[in-house]
């Protein structure tokens, strides 16, 4: 399995899920995703890229797709971005329940 | 130069001073939140941790044996845990945040209820809201 497979496995879908379930509540939702998004990909890349130069971690060679932006690869990022989504609008829907 | 602390070091010293910030700025709305936070933020981190093992398993993403405590379980590292943990936090407390602000702008204003930005799906006050209710 590749990372690009593994976020469309184990991030997309529920990010697809949250998206469908919160769609009814509008741009609010949205621009606030979108500005957390923004927010965690100016915090986490620093440290993410300075984490790997430290040697914690680092990715399967043949299981990136071998675009690099600084130490990491792009699917890193995009982790991110989905995370953001998937606990955004799960957290968006259970407020509306209450 | 951290050996086995390389990783708890870096996410404690990286996510701990934004949560505090969270945290004085918006305690009431947090506290308040009750259950959502609980859900918002455990179910992401229990689901993201299993995934996590899959990632590891598949070789993905691979650990320096020096670089961690060597806690875990089902080869996942405490330390992973631990990032889902901040991270889902720092997420559902951000948008528990924004919509109690939001909350408030729109009840503040008299013309708020018809502005794109209002979250008129709130129909109650995030503060407060469950104790009326109990």
């Amino acid at each position: 399995m590749s990372y690009a497979e593994f976020l469309a496995v184990f991030l997309a879908i529920p990010v697809v899920a949250g998206v469908w379930v919160t769609r009814g509540m509008g741009r609010s939702l949205a621009f606030t995703l979108a500005g957390i998004s923004l927010l965690a990909l100016i915090y986490t890349a620093p440290w993410d890229n300075l984490i790997v130069l430290n040697g914690v971690w680092f990715y399967g060679p043949h299981r990136v797709a071998g675009v690099i932006l600084g130490h990491i690869p792009l699917e890193e990022y995009v982790f991110y971005v989905l995370q953001v989504i998937m606990t955004g609008t799960l957290t968006a829907a259970l407020l509306r329940r209450r | 130069m951290l050996g086995h602390f390389t990783y708890l070091v870096f996410e404690l010293v990286w996510a701990v001073p934004v949560l505090t910030v969270q945290w004085i700025v918006g305690w009431r709305d947090l506290r308040a939140a009750g259950r959502t936070w609980i859900a918002g933020v455990l179910l992401p981190t229990v689901y993201l941790s299993l995934a996590d093992g899959v990632a590891i398993r598949n070789g993905i993403w691979v650990f320096q044996r020096s670089r961690i405590l060597g806690l875990g379980f089902a080869g996942v590292p405490v330390e992973e845990v631990l990032f889902f943990l901040v991270t889902n936090a720092l997420v559902a407390q951000a948008v528990i945040l924004v919509f109690a602000r939001l909350r408030r702008m729109s009840a503040g204003s008299p013309r708020g209820s018809s502005s794109a930005t209002s979250p008129s799906c709130l129909s109650e006050p995030v503060a407060g809201s469950r104790h009326a209710r109990e």
